[in-house]
């Protein structure tokens, strides 16, 4: 659906993206990850046709962003980072005239803008002025103007940016629907949203790709295999030892780490449980040996009462790609070979 | 076509369905009215047509004041508010952007000399003019207006916001109307070059006076489509930045 090839694009002598490649399949939902200024909304905006790339091949669908503007703008919804309203219209109107701008005739262009108001559940201020919108229909009115015209692809510009939690929970509902129709492009800084829309994510910086991959994948990639792992306090002398020894003692193990901090690891949940005084290690190992480390531990008479893998915060991931130069250079290859199997 | 035509009702309504279009347009036919009744009316008794020809020379005044305005916010005022990507990101030409906002804002300058056919028909109760030279300084207003809006367009192409637009606009205008000034004072053969090439006066003066000069009508004509055509290719450049 999307093959970006060597794509540069310079302000005057300022580089903002390149060298960038990746591709999207059809029916992906693919995020666009990066701090600001990391080249995320000028990529997007060349995808749209609102600005032509430096050098390099960005097509759409088979189609060229400079040889063929207007097939490639047909094909995208477009979402800017602020959605383009005009706060006198009706949403109904504004719909319209975004339908009809894309060339859908007056009669079908009304159909349309309901069948959008349908689906980002706008009927019911179909007839409110934008300027009255709180700022969730407002962002939900941009996605409506983006989808009004069926397009097969649909590129959004930091779509929850701004939102309540509430707000958010509907808006991922609402991408997670558009899935089953368009294919996804969208940006964004907050990595929570990303993961859980997402079925890959582009982690670009200084505009290129630093990697690629589900989060997971991410993760792992980045940090191996950490595990949380809660005791019952050992009481025998020696106990906490003979504890630390049974992990280390275990195949792939590379780390253990006694978290004497209570808001660490998993132990804060056990605060005011009744349990007293939890162990809380977290073992970090070169694979999954939750089971391996199970095993021993039960063997060595140790009350387990937990054993889980970190949930290390996508946050981490993303600091670590998009601010350790030696981690993302090293990952650039990896994500040029993750998109190219992936096309 | 279709959507140059599309963007200039949307343009349209936008500016009837805000007070400040009424409002600017209110305090344009004012200072007309106020000037006509004060300066062309005023003094000494004359000749129907020789008031006929101060009110054209008033209201051509008005006239490119309001073009000035209402360029300033079709395309700056959307860069402002974020509209412009949604135009340009529609499957339509620059050209045809440009063409809607111009379509729009000329048939507000054409709505504000419709307003001020009172004035001429005050003339017509009180003395005796003809119907060509009404119909003839108004088709010369209507162009002078027509280049002001197309000069005004060119700065909103080329500003980030509305106020740059008019400021622009203006700089570039302002020297168009006082080359006549500056021909009386400069010695032949460039004086012959800069009256030929300012927008008022002369150039009004044979439409103020009820002549159709096919070289005045092809002056403000190609005016006009030179600043569209800048304005335009203004559009395009950007998507280079």
């Amino acid at each position: 659906m999307i093959e970006i090839t060597e794509l540069y694009k310079y302000y005057g002598e300022r580089k903002a993206v390149g060298p960038l490649s990746f591709s999207i399949a059809e029916g992906e939902i693919v995020g666009l990850l990066g701090l600001n200024g990391a080249g995320k909304t000028t990529t997007l905006r060349i995808l749209a046709c609102d600005l032509l790339p430096s050098s390099g091949s960005v097509r759409v669908d088979g189609r060229d962003v400079v040889d063929e503007p207007h097939e490639v703008r047909q094909r995208i919804g477009y979402l800017p980072d602020r959605p383009p309203l005009y706060d006198e219209m009706t949403v109904h109107d504004y719909l319209v005239f975004a339908a009809r701008l894309r060339g859908i005739g007056a009669k079908e262009a009304s159909s349309r803008a309901s069948e959008a108001e349908e689906l980002t559940q706008l009927t019911g201020v179909k007839d409110d002025p934008i300027q009255t919108l709180s700022h969730g229909y407002k962002q939900r009115a941009g996605i409506a103007q983006a989808i009004v015209h069926r397009p097969r692809l649909l590129v959004l510009d930091e779509p929850i940016s701004g939102l309540d939690p509430v707000q958010i929970v509907e808006m991922r509902n609402l991408l997670r629907s558009l899935k089953e129709r368009h294919t996804i492009l969208l940006s964004s800084h907050i990595l929570s949203e990303i993961s859980e829309t997402c079925d890959r994510i582009l982690v670009i910086q200084d505009g290129r790709i630093a990697a690629s991959g589900t989060e997971g994948e991410l993760s792992k990639r980045l940090t191996g295999s950490t595990i949380d792992v809660i005791v019952k306090p050992v009481t025998e002398k020696g106990g906490d030892v003979l504890v630390e020894a049974t992990m280390r003692a275990v195949m792939g193990v590379t780390g253990v780490e006694r978290l004497e901090d209570e808001s660490e690891g998993a132990a804060w949940s056990y605060r005011g449980s009744g349990v007293p005084g939890v162990w809380s290690y977290r073992v970090t190992a070169d694979e999954d040996v939750r089971s391996s480390l199970i095993h021993a531990l039960v063997h060595a008479s140790v009350p387990v009462l937990e054993v889980k893998r970190s949930a290390r915060e996508l946050e981490t991931v993303f600091l670590e790609l998009s601010t350790t130069k030696v981690k993302a250079s090293a990952g650039r290859s990896g994500s040029a070979r993750a998109s190219k199997e992936k096309a | 076509m279709k959507s140059a035509l599309l963007l200039a009702r949307r343009e349209l309504s936008s500016y009837l369905s805000s007070f400040l279009g009424f409002i600017v347009l209110g305090a344009v036919l004012l200072a007309e009215g106020i000037y006509f009744n004060a300066v062309d009316l005023g003094g000494a008794p004359r000749l129907s047509s020789e008031v006929l020809k101060s009110f054209f020379y008033t209201v051509s005044g008005g006239t490119m004041m309001l073009a000035l305005v209402l360029a300033m916010r079709p395309i700056a005022g959307e860069r402002e508010n974020g509209t412009l990507v949604l135009l340009n990101t529609a499957p339509i030409r620059d050209t045809e952007i440009v063409a809607g906002k111009f379509l729009a804002a000329l048939s507000l300058l054409a709505l504000h000399l419709v307003l001020t056919v009172h004035m001429p028909l005050l003339i017509a109760v009180n003395g005796k003019i003809t119907l060509g030279q009404v119909l003839v300084g108004y088709l010369g207003v209507l162009l002078l207006g027509a280049s002001a809006l197309a000069i005004g367009l060119f700065g909103s192409a080329l500003a980030k916001n509305q106020v740059i637009a008019v400021v622009i606009g203006a700089v570039i205008l302002a020297p168009f109307v006082f080359l006549w000034a500056v021909a009386r004072v400069t010695d032949p053969p460039l004086n012959a070059f800069l009256s030929a090439a300012a927008i008022h006066h002369e150039r009004q003066r044979a439409f103020e006076i009820g002549v159709l000069k096919l070289e005045n009508v092809v002056y403000y004509v190609g005016v006009t489509y030179f600043f569209l055509l800048a304005a335009t290719k203004t559009l395009e450049a950007r998507r280079w930045r």
